[in-house]
C-alpha cells in the first residue's frame, strides 16, 4: 500500500493495546466475569477505584492477583505488584499504612511501607474494620498517600484498588457511609456466574494454576493509556447536558432522600471515556451513559426506604435526558442547546 | 403493577361506567334490563381484569365479543320471533329474559374488549373516551328543548330569546366528556398518541352534526304523516323541538334513545288548552283530538292517502276563515234527533306549542279562526265545531260498516292489508271469542280482535323504535306482543281489514275524561299524544275502537293534571287579546345549532383542499428526507444518511422505541441488516465525536440502500406498499 495514503494510526492504539493485552489475561485468569472485568479495566483507566459487593470465594483475589501480576514495573522500586488485605475488627491503620521502626544503627526512624504501598490493593471485607482504619484507607485511595507520624509518603500513580464486601452477614460491620463510599467510582454487584462457566472453571482449575504467559503491560503503559484516554476520547458538550440533567432529576425524584454530588458527576467522565475507549470508540456514546450510570451513581444515593430497586430509579431518571440526548443527534449541525443568557439586571439596582 | 390491580384502583371507572351505562339504559329498557346492563359493566371490569395478565391477541378477543355478540342477537331474535315460544312463556317473561341477555351481552362484549385494549394500547383509551363522551353527549343531548326533566333556569333564559337550547345541552355533554377523557388519559402514564386529540374532536364535532340532526329528521318525518311528505322548515325544526306535535311525541317520545325521556324520568308539560263551550262526556270515557290519520296502505305499511281525496276530515290548514269538513254520515245523525247519536259541539284550541296541523275533538265539522288570547303564551287559536258521539259500542252492534257511498276502490283502500296469512290465523282465533250467533257480525267481529288484543298484548315503551319505513306490525304482532299505541293501532287495523272490516289509524291527543275534571278545560299534555284504531261504522261515520292491553309494563304517563293549572290555562284561553304583541319575535331567531352546522359544513368544504395541500406537503417532507443523501453537503452527510435510513426502516415499521440508544436499536436489527451496526457508528462519531469521519458519499449511500434492502426482505409486499404510501411514517422517527 501506497505509504502517503496509509491513515495515521490512531492516537488511541497504544491505549487498546494495553486494554486488550489487560481484558485477555485477566479474562483467561476469572471464567464468566466479562462484565466485571470491563468494568474494573474501566475503573483503572478511569483512575478510579472499585468496591465489589459480594460472597466469598467468587474468584476476586483471583481477579485481583490476576490484575496485579499483569502489570510490571521495570523500573523496580518497592511498590509490590498486588497486596491482599483482610480487614478484621482489630486492624489497625498502621497495619495498612506501615509504620516508622527505629534503626540502632543509623539512630533513626526509617518508615516501613505497609501493604498499602502496591499497584493493585484488595482490601477484603472492608466493612469489617473499624471506622479508623477505613477513614485511613480512604485518604490513601483520594489523596494517593499515606500520613505516618506526620511525614507523607506518596503511593504509586497506578494505586487502583479493589474492595469488597459480603451483601449478607452483617452483624459486626461498620457499613461504609455514603461519603466514604463516594471515594469509589463503581460498586458493582456479582452475581453467581452462569452455569457453562462455571463448569469451565472446574475443567480449566489446572491450567488457570500457572500465570498465564505471554505479553505483560508495564506500568508506564497504564498511565500513559490514562493519559491518552483523557486527552483523545472526546466528550461531547452534550454528554454533560444530559449527565446533569439526570443528577437534577435524580435529585428531585421522590424517591431519592440524597441525590448525586458534582463530584460524582466530574468522576463519571473519566470513566465515560475510559467505557468508550474500551468499546473501541473516540467518542462517548449514551450507550455508555445508559451502562455505567447504575454503577456509578448507585452507591451515591440515599433511596427513601422500601423504594425498590436502586437501578431503576436511576434508569427512570436517565431515561428522558438520554432520549433528548439521542434525538439531538438527528438534530443538524449545532446540537448543544445555548446557554441560557446571563440575567444581569436591566436597571439601576438599589 | 400491584396497586394498579387493586380494587380500589379500578373503582372510579366501574362508577363512571355504571353511570353511563345506567343512564342509557334506563331510557330503552325495564328496571330488570337496567340491573343486568349494570351486571355488563362489573362483568366486563372483572372479565377485563382477568384477561388482562393473559397474552391473548386483541384482535381474537374483539372476534370473541362479535361472536358472542352476534349469538346473543340470533338468540334475542328466534326468542322474540317465535310465537310458540311467547305463547308458552307468556310475552313479558320473553321480553324481560331478551331484554337481560342483550342488555348484559351487549355491555359485557363492547366494554370488555374496549377496556383491555385501553390497558394494552393508549391509543384505545380514545376508544373508551369516546364510548363515554358518546353516552353522556346522547343522553344530554335528549334533552334539547327542554322537553324533559330540567331544572327550567338552566333553559327558560334561552328559549325566551328563541335559541334552541340543545347545542347548550350538547356542549354541556362535550365539556364532561373532555373532563372524563383528561381524568382517563391521567390515569395512565403512558405515552400519548397524537391521534387522540384529533380523535376528540372528531367526535365532538361528529356529535353536533349527525346526532342532532338525524334526530330532527325522524321527528319531522313522523310530523308531517308518516310517509314523510312536505312541510315547511320552521315545523321541522318546532317538531324536533317543543315536541308539540302530536303522535309523533308518543311514538317517539319514549324512543329517544338516550333517555331519561321515556318513563319515570320525563317531565310533561302542556301543548294545548281546549275550552269546551257545552259540557260534554265521550261514551268511551276519553276525548280524543284527531290531528292526521293513515289509511293507505303502500305495501309495507300504512300511510297518509296522498290523492286528496279520501280522509278529507284531516289534513285542513288552520283557519283564516271558517271552513267547513266534510262529514257526509255523521252530519245527518245529528241533525235527526229521533235518538241521540251524536251532537254538534264547539270548543276552542290554543295552542302553546307549534303545530303543523290544526286537530279538534272528533269529528271536526267547521274550523274557525280565533284570535291569539296571549300572544306571549299561545302560539296560535282557532274555534272547532264537532260532532261528537254519544252512542256507547252497544248501540253499534247492529249496524253496518263502510258507507253506502263509497266505491269500490275506496273499499278496497280501506280493507287493503298485507298477504300473510298469519293475519287471518289470528282474526280466525279472535272471532273464537265470541258467542257463536254474533260470530257473523262485522262490528262484534272487530270487537273480538279488539278483545284479542287486550288480552294477549304488553304495553311497553321500552321496545325499539317504528322506522318510518319499517311495518310496525308483523314484528310486533307475530313477536313477543311488547309495544305502544303505534304498535297497537296498526295491528288492529290490519287485523279489522283481514275481516273486511274498513278501518284507520289516526294520531293525535287522547286526553281520558277523567283528566278533566269538572272544569270545562281539557289541558292537552305532550304526553298524551296517541294513535288509535278507527272503524268506519254507516251512519257514524269514523268510531273509535282503541286498544288497551290489560298487561302493562311500562304505564303511559299518570301523572295528575294540576286542576289549578289547568282552570288557568283555560281562563287564560278564553280572554280576549289585549295589546298586541309581536308574534314572531324577530329577535334571535337564529338557530344556534344549525348556524353552527352550516359553519362546520362549510369549514368541512374548505378542509378539503387544506387536506389535500397538507398530504401534499407531508409527501414532499417525506420524499426530501429520503433524497437529502445524494444533494447534502458533506458535513451533513452522516445526519442526513441515517435519517433517510431510519425513515426507509420506519417504512417498514421498525421504530427505535423510546429509551432504546442507538446502538441497541442498530443491534436489534444486525440480525438482518447488519450495515445497520456500521451506518449507526459512522452517525454517532459524527454527532458526538471531535470530527466528522472522512467517509464517501458513496459509502453512505451504499450503507442506507443495503439497510432498507435487507430489512424488507421479510416483509410482506403489500406491507411494504403501505409503508411508502404512509404520508406520516417519518413523524415518529427520532
Amino acid at each position: 500500500m501506497d505509504p502517503s495514503t496509509t491513515p495515521a494510526p490512531h492516537p488511541l492504539t497504544p491505549a487498546a493495546e494495553v486494554a486488550r493485552v489487560l481484558g485477555s489475561r485477566l479474562r483467561a485468569a476469572i471464567k464468566g466475569r466479562d462484565e466485571v472485568i470491563n468494568l474494573i479495566l474501566t475503573a483503572l483507566f478511569a483512575d478510579g477505584h472499585v468496591l465489589l459487593e459480594d460472597y466469598p470465594g467468587s474468584g476476586k483475589t483471583t481477579l485481583a492477583k490476576a490484575l496485579g501480576e499483569s502489570i510490571t514495573d521495570p523500573n523496580g522500586n518497592h511498590i509490590a505488584a498486588f497486596r491482599r488485605v483482610q480487614f478484621t475488627p482489630d486492624l489497625l491503620p498502621s497495619d495498612i499504612t506501615g509504620v516508622s521502626i527505629f534503626d540502632p544503627p543509623t539512630g533513626r526512624f526509617e518508615f516501613r511501607p505497609g501493604p498499602i504501598f502496591a499497584h493493585v490493593l484488595l482490601a477484603d471485607e472492608i466493612n469489617r474494620t473499624s471506622p479508623k482504619v477505613q477513614s485511613a484507607m480512604l485518604e490513601s485511595m483520594a489523596e494517593k498517600q499515606v500520613t505516618v507520624d506526620n511525614v507523607t509518603y506518596p503511593l504509586d500513580q497506578l494505586f487502583f484498588v479493589i474492595a469488597t464486601q459480603n451483601p449478607r452477614d452483617l452483624a459486626g460491620t461498620y457499613p461504609l457511609p455514603v461519603a466514604q463510599l463516594d471515594r469509589f467510582l463503581f460498586k458493582i454487584n456479582m452475581d453467581y456466574i452462569d452455569r457453562e462457566s462455571e463448569v469451565e472453571v472446574l475443567n480449566t482449575r489446572r491450567e488457570r494454576r500457572s500465570a498465564p504467559s505471554g505479553r505483560l503491560v508495564s506500568r508506564d503503559e497504564v498511565i500513559v493509556a490514562r493519559q491518552l484516554i483523557e486527552q483523545y476520547v472526546y466528550v461531547h458538550p452534550l454528554i454533560n447536558h444530559c449527565l446533569v440533567d439526570t443528577a437534577r432529576n435524580l435529585r428531585s425524584h421522590k424517591k431519592v432522600l440524597q441525590g448525586l454530588s458534582t463530584r460524582s458527576l466530574v468522576l463519571m467522565i473519566p470513566a465515560l471515556q475510559s467505557m468508550a475507549m474500551l468499546a473501541g470508540r473516540d467518542y462517548v456514546s449514551p450507550q455508555d451513559i445508559h451502562y455505567l450510570a447504575p454503577y456509578v451513581f448507585g452507591h451515591r444515593l440515599v433511596i427513601a426506604p422500601g423504594a425498590g430497586d436502586m437501578k431503576k430509579v436511576v434508569h427512570e431518571c436517565l431515561a428522558e435526558p438520554l432520549e433528548h440526548l439521542t434525538r439531538m443527534t438527528l438534530a443538524g449541525q449545532s446540537p448543544v442547546p445555548a446557554p441560557p443568557a446571563d440575567n444581569f439586571p436591566a436597571g439601576p439596582v438599589n | 403493577m400491584t396497586s394498579r390491580n387493586s380494587i380500589w384502583w379500578k373503582l372510579p371507572g366501574v362508577v363512571i361506567w355504571m353511570t353511563a351505562v345506567g343512564l342509557l339504559a334506563a331510557g330503552y329498557t325495564s328496571g330488570f334490563g337496567l340491573f343486568f346492563a349494570l351486571l355488563g359493566v362489573v362483568a366486563a371490569f372483572a372479565l377485563a381484569g382477568s384477561l388482562e395478565a393473559l397474552p391473548i391477541r386483541l384482535s381474537r378477543v374483539w372476534l370473541v365479543a362479535a361472536g358472542a355478540m352476534g349469538i346473543t342477537i340470533g338468540i334475542s331474535w328466534f326468542l322474540r320471533g317465535n310465537s310458540s315460544v311467547v305463547s308458552l312463556l307468556g310475552s313479558e317473561v320473553v321480553y324481560a329474559i331478551t331484554e337481560a341477555e342483550n342488555w348484559f351481552m351487549g355491555v359485557l362484549c363492547w366494554l370488555a374488549p374496549v377496556l383491555l385494549s385501553a390497558r394494552r394500547y393508549s391509543m384505545f383509551l380514545t376508544l373508551e373516551a369516546a364510548s363515554l363522551v358518546g353516552i353522556f353527549s346522547s343522553v344530554l343531548a335528549a334533552h334539547r328543548d327542554g322537553s324533559i326533566h330540567r331544572p327550567f333556569f338552566l333553559t327558560d333564559w334561552l328559549l325566551e330569546r328563541n335559541y334552541d337550547p340543545m347545542p347548550f345541552f350538547l356542549g354541556a355533554g362535550a365539556l364532561l366528556g373532555i373532563l372524563l377523557v383528561v381524568w382517563m388519559l391521567s390515569r395512565s402514564s403512558a405515552k400519548r398518541t397524537l391521534l387522540d386529540p384529533a380523535l376528540l374532536i372528531a367526535m365532538i364535532v361528529a356529535l353536533f352534526l349527525f346526532l342532532p340532526d338525524g334526530k330532527l329528521r325522524q321527528l319531522s318525518a313522523f310530523a308531517g304523516g308518516a310517509g314523510g311528505s312536505e312541510k315547511d322548515k320552521k315545523e321541522q325544526q318546532h317538531h324536533g323541538g317543543q315536541g308539540g306535535k302530536g303522535e309523533e311525541k308518543q311514538d317517539q317520545g319514549q324512543n329517544q334513545d338516550p333517555n331519561p325521556s321515556s318513563g319515570e324520568g320525563r317531565k310533561s308539560f302542556p301543548v294545548a288548552v281546549v275550552s269546551l263551550h257545552d259540557d260534554y262526556q265521550p261514551p268511551y270515557g276519553t276525548f280524543y283530538f284527531r290531528q292526521d290519520t293513515l289509511s293507505n296502505y303502500n305495501g309495507r305499511r300504512l300511510v297518509r292517502d296522498a290523492s286528496g281525496k279520501l280522509d278529507t276530515d284531516v289534513g285542513m290548514p288552520f283557519p283564516a276563515e271558517p271552513i267547513e269538513v266534510p262529514l257526509r254520515d255523521r252530519a245527518d245523525v245529528a241533525k235527526g234527533g229521533k235518538e241521540r247519536l251524536a251532537h254538534r259541539l264547539r270548543t276552542t284550541v290554543a295552542l302553546m306549542t307549534p303545530h303543523s296541523k290544526p286537530f279538534g275533538l272528533i269529528d271536526v265539522a267547521k274550523l274557525e279562526p280565533a284570535p291569539n288570547p296571549d300572544a306571549k303564551r299561545f302560539e296560535r287559536a282557532y274555534k272547532v265545531e264537532s260532532i261528537v258521539l254519544d252512542a256507547d259500542f252497544g248501540t253499534l252492534l247492529n249496524r253496518s260498516l263502510g258507507s253506502e257511498n263509497w266505491t269500490p276502490e275506496m273499499w278496497h283502500h280501506y280493507t287493503d292489508v298485507p298477504e300473510d296469512g298469519r293475519y287471518r290465523e289470528i282474526a280466525e282465533q279472535a272471532k273464537l271469542l265470541l258467542p257463536a250467533h254474533l260470530r257473523g257480525i262485522p262490528i262484534a267481529q272487530a270487537l273480538a280482535i279488539k278483545f284479542w288484543m287486550d288480552k294477549n298484548t304488553t304495553y311497553n315503551l321500552n321496545v325499539p323504535q317504528v322506522d318510518e319505513d319499517a311495518d310496525p306490525v308483523a314484528s310486533f304482532l307475530f313477536g313477543d306482543r311488547n309495544g305502544y299505541c303505534v304498535h297497537l293501532a296498526h295491528s288492529a287495523v290490519y287485523l279489522f281489514r283481514t275481516l273486511g272490516v274498513p278501518a284507520r289509524v289516526s294520531v293525535g291527543y287522547a286526553v281520558g275524561s277523567r283528566q278533566r275534571g269538572d272544569g270545562s278545560t281539557i289541558l292537552i299534555r305532550n304526553g298524551d299524544a296517541h294513535a288509535w284504531p278507527e272503524v268506519y261504522v254507516r251512519d257514524l261515520g269514523w268510531v273509535v275502537l282503541d286498544i288497551t292491553p290489560e298487561k302493562v309494563i311500562t304505564p303511559p304517563q299518570e301523572e295528575k293534571v294540576d286542576q289549578d293549572l289547568q282552570r288557568m290555562l283555560g281562563e287564560m284561553a278564553r280572554q280576549t287579546p289585549g295589546s298586541p304583541k309581536e308574534e314572531n319575535p324577530p329577535a334571535g331567531d337564529g338557530d344556534l345549532r344549525k348556524a353552527l352546522a352550516e359553519a362546520l359544513q362549510g369549514l368541512s368544504k374548505a378542509m378539503v383542499p387544506v387536506i389535500l395541500f397538507t398530504l401534499l406537503a407531508l409527501y414532499l417532507m417525506k420524499f426530501w428526507r429520503r433524497m437529502e443523501p445524494r444533494f447534502c453537503s458533506p458535513s451533513r452527510l452522516p445526519v442526513a444518511s441515517y435519517r433517510a435510513t431510519l425513515d426507509s426502516l420506519a417504512d417498514l415499521g421498525f421504530y427505535r422505541d423510546y429509551g432504546t440508544s442507538r446502538e441497541a436499536f442498530a443491534k436489534r436489527l444486525a440480525p438482518q441488516a447488519p450495515e445497520m451496526v456500521d451506518l449507526t457508528n459512522l452517525h454517532m462519531q459524527a454527532a458526538l465525536g471531535a470530527a466528522v469521519p472522512k467517509v464517501g458519499r458513496e459509502k453512505y449511500l451504499a450503507l442506507s440502500a443495503a439497510v432498507a434492502r435487507q430489512a424488507g426482505q421479510g416483509i410482506q409486499w403489500w406491507r411494504r406498499v403501505l409503508g411508502v404510501l404512509h404520508p406520516l411514517s417519518w413523524w415518529k422517527v427520532s
